[in-house]
């Protein structure tokens, strides 16, 4: 490979971050003719990279970004703060992407660069967290510039609707949320905005849309995001035990006033199902509380059939 | 294996040096070609490497076939070698049977001590049986090779250098495969702590867990994998651009576990896969971080190789671009385990996410998710998506396996939500498409029906629900239909054949659990008997509503219905609870129609009362303006209604200019109904202290009448010509003959104005027949009407002929001249033989024998009478559809016995009497001149009596005195005429004088 040493540029470097001689981020570095080398970053701009070639190595090599590729190898510490995130240890993951973030905070102007994916997990773990205080504070300080996915970027702007769940401010909630409905997203983003926009209805008071972007949450990312799908299933719960027709409809339960079919019933069905569905789908055999349980008692007797049960019809 | 490979050769080639050469090849030339082969095989990778692992070994098989017997003297252990590479070919051409075999020839050979021959594969050949048993799924035996070669391996012998990440994988997969979950986790986990330090590839890590999957799936344990991924989701979870290979494995994994109905484990399965735009994002970044480096590096255990992430780039792509995408799998699985448990919200937004982001899916699966989000967007009520979904299915699927059920579905949903309009659009142009006798037409036809019956387009509907009645007597519908049927008639205002229909549709579905139409049929049974002044019969039903339901929706109806019956009944301060209690629930409901009805019910009843009862009519009166005036259908009569009182309150003023208002508001409407009567009140009203020329002045210049409204002006320019004809009769009356010939100027002066001002072209076929009817019934100049019936039956447009015909009909009826009147009955009956309406026959006939009477063509009456009272067309008793003329069949009957009477048909006519008397008695105005016929007619024939049979006078007597008896209250009753009280009072005398007589015995008091 190469040597892409300019040392003149030297004194006039506008390095990110100091010198550390004890942090440095391995990475690999590929000129444009497919040539690789391991390095070890020390410090880094938004134009320039400076790195070394051994751990211990004196000689400090500044490379222009816009003639190389870098890969930043997958640092230990954020190895295991993925693994804790990834298992759901979401409080200790936090701790570790911190530590993270900090001590390869020199790289973070590069794109691809551990420290900045680090914080991008931090704001996830409090998101998981539900800690939307903490946040909004991590997003106050995050660049997301050199996330290299399109979707981190779009997962971090979507954040600012936090804002406004904290503040209860739903009308607000609800607008920067469709802002986002008609976009082209990826399940774990599809099923986020629908967790907000439902959030938005239901402190509008809109309950049956509500209803229906929960479930959108809930079916979006089935499996891959726990809490975000429980999140959802509880948000449903708290409208069944709120909303005036669904109230109504358990008061008369088992009365002659019950309406069989009035909206409120079918509600009730519903929600007897979403029990069902948490359980014995989604949850792992984690139960619900004993007050939504209770929903179980309004399940309706058959299930509806799927198209291949269904079959017409000339009389 | 190239390193060993590498090595080992190395060192076997010093060795052979000084073999000797053999028949055919020498062992050398064997060794070098197998090397050879070997080495392309290696590097052609597998399958396309299996000729050369083939052609390897067959020359190591020659090898061991000519000097195994030999090879211990002459190369010593180290012949081992051809042994242990025949083992290691045959285990990549996965003949496991063989390659043990080898490897246990391998194992013969074993080294002493100092000896300068090595068979260095020794201990290599025990990994290598551990893989053929593991091959060849003797799992047991496997374990035992692993355990024996970690027993035994040298490990400072280069030679014996293994990868332990692969082989503690194997040995997890002999556990898992042989039922041992606990103990294949140990050397699995092994392997996965130490991934980057071993490593352990994920080709690997993949194989173990799908064994451990595949286990677990078959034993039901959801937990065991619960509690792996709990602990080891991160190890398994690989990079976007890594997992591509093993999509297919991790989705069967899923699909396995849904089918088992592992439901938790599917879902945590498919969470492993990543989804499209994830996976291109993530694999366009790493290439752009390779730029052009071609080779294969690593990052930890991840393997970096731009060619094959390339690929898989590619291969993401084209599987989004054929509509492939696994999200597609995961979706419809997610969609189909909500609807199976019953969560139709969450299904429904599976298939919306389909549709929304793989509307490129195969079609066959986008046929059925297409169908299912119309079907679950029906059942959760979302009615507007049902219709643009089921509408794009019918687009897209012409002829699908759903076609029917999505038409089902759009109808029905659209219909039970109330959007009438849309479902009429729908049904209309469906209906023709769709085969008779077939569930689709069942459903559109009764979709139809109902729906022009829910629109108030009450003509339209009786034919297709007739029709949907004959054709479906089974369909599932028929409770419905038939209620829409009958109440049809009753909206009709046809309250006799409404309520026979009514009737049987009660007796016919007489529970509440199956008929949910039940209050309402009850409700619109006690309104005919209450629009027939049957009041006892419809609060019977009225009580049953109150009885038998608890809150039905149509209450607040039913709670005025019954304070209009209780008025009816006198029971004014009953009436006042009811209509009180009616304004309450439909304030509570927010219905305000219903809530305004209850007001005017409320202005009606009290607003006419004497003392101080008038006035609390206005408190209401204040209410209906300040919350529902401006809305409600009911303002003309409220303002007209509200006027006593608002006289005694000194508010005339405010009365008149409400009334004002309201005249001015309903011109605009054309049709609206009230405002003749609120022209006619403020007419009144105005008159009280205003002159007829004032009125005039401001009947020709009405504020907020435009133009325009030219119905509303031509009434304004009628009530005038009403108002000079009152006053010329009254006038005359007076005998103030000057009075009377200047009134009667005005008369004839306004109706050259309306003529002149409103050119009878410019109106429509509406205002022709309002002007011609008011003209026609309300004026004594009925001649007057006749150019605006023959205008409206010169045109083309055929709106209002009916009404035209008659009326026309009518006009030439009232004449004295004999010629215009058999006009008229000509013209009334080609009425009723062409007319579709069964009403317009009726009338048309009925008429036609009251012309007849004025005619004195007693025959023709009699024939006339005969054909309303028996239709000859009316064909089924039972059918309510067939002709059954109720309307005035008691004034037919009666004109019937008195042709009879006047044609001398004494005997015809006390029969005929006789039957009006009875089935009538009720309605003085034909029972008492009647009765009174029959008495005279049976005193005049003056039979004995004989047997059973009582003397005609003494029938006359006591059917006279019966009939007193029971009419006694009519005298008194302000609703029966005066020329019909006379009657009864002559009755009396009859009687009284019968009684008087020797032929008459008379019954004790």
């Amino acid at each position: 490979m190469k040597a892409i040493t300019i040392i003149s540029l030297l004194g006039s470097l506008s390095l990110a971050s100091s010198l550390s001689a004890q942090t440095l981020a391995p990475a690999y570095v590929f000129d444009r003719d497919g040539e690789k080398e391991t390095v070890f970053v020390e410090a880094a701009s938004e134009k320039t990279v400076r790195y070394r070639r051994s751990e211990r190595s004196t000689n400090r090599i500044d490379t222009r970004l816009n003639s190389i590729t870098i890969k930043f190898l997958k640092p230990k510490e954020f190895a295991i703060a993925e693994a804790l995130y990834e298992n759901g240890r979401f409080e200790d993951a936090l701790a570790e992407f911190t530590k993270t973030r900090e001590k390869y905070e020199f790289s973070e102007d590069v794109p691809g660069n551990y420290s900045t994916l680090a914080g991008f997990y931090e704001m996830e773990c409090a998101r998981k967290l539900g800690n939307y205080t903490k946040l909004a504070e991590l997003r106050r300080q995050f660049q997301p510039e050199p996330l290299l996915l399109e979707s981190d970027k779009e997962k971090y702007r979507i954040g600012e609707c936090y804002e406004a769940v904290e503040a209860k401010s739903w009308s607000r909630l609800t607008n920067l949320a469709k802002g986002w409905v008609d976009k082209k997203l990826s399940p774990p983003l599809r099923a986020e905005i629908s967790y907000l926009l439902g959030l938005g209805y239901k402190g509008e008071e809109k309950y049956e849309d509500a209803l229906v972007e929960f479930n959108r949450a809930i079916v979006s990312n089935a499996g891959s995001d726990l809490v975000q799908t429980k999140n959802a299933v509880m948000a449903c719960f708290e409208i069944f035990e709120t909303y005036p027709i669904v109230v109504e409809a358990r008061r008369v339960h088992g009365t002659p006033a019950e309406e069989p079919n009035s909206p409120g019933n079918a509600l009730l069905g519903e929600a007897a199902a979403l029990v069902t569905v948490w359980e014995q789908v989604h949850s792992n055999g984690e139960k619900l509380p004993s007050k939504y349980r209770e929903y179980l008692k309004y399940a309706t007797a058959e299930p509806e059939p799927v198209a291949e049960e269904k079959k017409d019809e000339k009389k | 294996m190239k390193t060993t490979l590498r090595r080992t050769l190395q060192v076997f080639l010093i060795l052979t040096l000084s073999w000797l050469p053999i028949s055919g090849q020498t062992i050398g030339e064997l060794f070098n070609n197998a090397n050879a082969a070997m080495k392309a095989a290696e590097s052609a990778g597998m399958p396309a490497g299996a000729a050369k692992w083939n052609e390897a070994l067959g020359l190591l098989k020659a090898a061991t076939d000519n000097y195994d017997k030999r090879a211990d003297a002459l190369y010593g252990p180290e012949f081992g070698y051809f042994w242990y590479w025949q083992g290691y070919s045959n285990l990549k051409l996965e003949k496991y049977g063989e390659a043990t075999k080898c490897f246990e020839g391998c194992r013969k050979y074993k080294n002493a001590d100092g000896a300068k021959s090595k068979n260095i594969f020794y201990n290599q050949a025990l990994l290598r049986l551990g893989e053929a048993s593991k091959g060849a799924e003797d799992w047991e035996q496997a374990i035992k090779y692993f355990k024996q070669f970690l027993a035994e391996y040298d490990k400072d012998d280069p030679v014996d250098k293994f990868e332990p990440g692969p082989l503690n994988v194997n040995m997890a997969i002999c556990y898992f495969n042989s039922g041992k979950l606990a103990a294949g986790m140990e050397p699995f986990e092994r392997a996965l702590k130490f991934k980057d330090e071993y490593p352990t590839p994920p080709n690997a890590i993949v194989a173990g867990f799908q064994a451990f999957c595949n286990k677990a799936i078959e034993n039901k344990d959801q937990k065991a994998i619960a509690n792996f991924l709990k602990k080891h989701r991160a190890d398994v979870l690989f990079e976007p651009w890594e997992v591509e290979p093993y999509l297919g494995i991790y989705l069967n994994l899923a699909g396995a576990a849904m089918e088992t109905e592992m439901h938790p484990t599917a879902f945590s399965l498919f969470s492993l896969v990543p989804d499209s735009i994830t996976a291109t994002e993530s694999t366009k970044a790493l290439l752009s971080q390779l730029g052009a480096f071609e080779q294969v590096t690593n990052d930890g255990s991840q393997i970096l190789n731009r060619t094959t992430t390339k690929t898989f780039l590619e291969s993401i792509e084209e599987r989004d671009g054929r509509g492939g995408s696994v999200e597609i799998s995961i979706l419809l699985n997610t969609g189909i385990v909500h609807l199976q448990k019953g969560n139709i919200r969450g299904a429904y937004a599976a298939f919306d996410l389909l549709e929304g982001y793989h509307d490129n899916a195969p079609q066959e699966q986008r046929e059925v998710f297409l169908y299912h989000l119309a079907y679950t967007a029906s059942l959760i009520g979302r009615i507007h998506e049902t219709e643009k979904y089921g509408q794009r299915y019918l687009d897209t699927y012409p002829g699908g396996q759903f076609e029917n059920d999505v038409r089902r579905l759009m109808l029905s949903g659209l219909f039970y939500d109330g959007e009438y309009e849309t479902c009429l659009e729908i049904a209309t142009d469906m209906e023709p498409q769709l085969s008779e006798n077939t569930e689709p037409h069942d459903i559109c036809l009764h979709v139809l029906g109902g729906s022009l019956f829910n629109l108030g387009r009450f003509d339209e509907a009786s034919e297709p629900l007739k029709r949907h009645k004959e054709m479906y007597p089974d369909s599932e519908f028929k409770v419905a239909t038939s209620y829409f049927g009958a109440a049809n008639l009753v909206f009709l205002e046809e309250y006799v054949r409404g309520g026979i229909a009514m009737d049987r549709f009660i007796n016919d579905y007489p529970n509440p659990q199956d008929n949910v139409y039940l209050p309402f049929a009850l409700f619109d049974r006690a309104t005919c008997f209450y629009a027939q002044n049957e009041y006892e019969e419809a609060l019977i039903r009225l009580n049953r509503i109150e009885a038998e339901f608890q809150n039905p929706d149509n209450i607040e109806q039913v709670y005025n219905l019954k304070g209009n019956v209780l008025a009816g009944l006198d029971k004014d301060a009953e009436a006042r609870e009811y209509y009180e209690k009616g304004l309450a629930i439909a304030e509570q409901k927010d219905n305000d129609e219903i809530a305004g009805e209850s007001l005017f019910s409320l202005i009606a009843l009290l607003a006419p009362q004497e003392g101080e009862l008038s006035a609390e009519a206005l408190p209401y009166y204040d209410k209906f303006w300040e919350e529902y005036g401006a809305e409600s259908r009911h303002q003309a009569e409220v303002a007209v209604s509200a006027m006593p009182a608002l006289k005694k309150a000194n508010r005339t003023d405010e009365g008149i200019a409400n009334l004002q208002g309201v005249i001015s508001r309903l011109a605009k409407l054309p049709g609206a109904p009230g405002l003749e009567g609120a022209i006619n009140s403020f007419t009144e009203f105005y008159l009280e202290s205003h002159s007829e020329e004032e009125l005039k002045e401001l009947y020709y210049n009405f504020p907020d009448i435009s133009p325009q409204d030219r119905a509303a002006q031509a009434l304004l320019r009628i009530a005038l010509i009403g108002v000079y004809e009152e006053r010329a009769n009254q006038e005359q009356t007076d005998e103030n003959e000057a009075e009377v010939r200047k009134a009667r100027s005005n008369v004839k002066v306004l109706f050259t104005d309306l003529r002149e001002d409103f050119d009878l072209p410019s109106l429509s076929n509406y205002i022709l027949v309002s002007v011609g009817d008011y003209l026609r019934e309300k004026t004594s100049s009925p001649k007057e009407a006749a150019p605006y019936y023959q205008e409206v039956l010169g045109r083309p447009d055929v709106s209002y002929r009916f009404d035209a015909r008659f009326g026309l009909a009518d006009v030439y009826g009232r004449s004295s001249n004999e010629k215009e009147q058999r006009k008229a009955v000509d013209e009334l009956l080609a009425i009723y033989a062409n007319s579709e309406e069964n009403s317009q026959k009726e009338q048309g006939l009925y008429r036609v024998v009251e012309i007849l009477t004025s005619m004195e063509a007693w025959d023709e009456v009699k024939t006339q009478a005969s054909e309303y009272l028996n239709p000859a067309v009316n064909q089924d008793e039972n059918d309510a559809n067939n002709l059954n003329f109720r309307q005035y069949d008691d004034r037919v009957a009666y004109l019937k016995a008195f042709a009879h009477d006047q044609l001398g048909e004494s005997e015809d006519a006390y029969i005929a009497y006789l039957q009006v008397a009875s089935a009538y008695e009720g309605n003085a105005i034909v029972s008492a001149p009647s009765v009174k016929r029959m008495l005279e007619i049976l005193w005049t024939r003056n039979q004995k009596g004989g047997g059973k049979t009582p003397a005609d006078r003494q029938f006359a007597y006591d059917y006279g005195a019966g009939f007193n008896s029971r009419t006694r209250n009519f005298l008194s009753n302000p609703n029966v005429p005066e020329d019909t009280k006379e009657v009864l009072r002559e009755l009396i005398e009859m009687v009284a004088r019968y009684k008087a007589h020797p032929d008459v015995k008379a019954a004790a008091e």
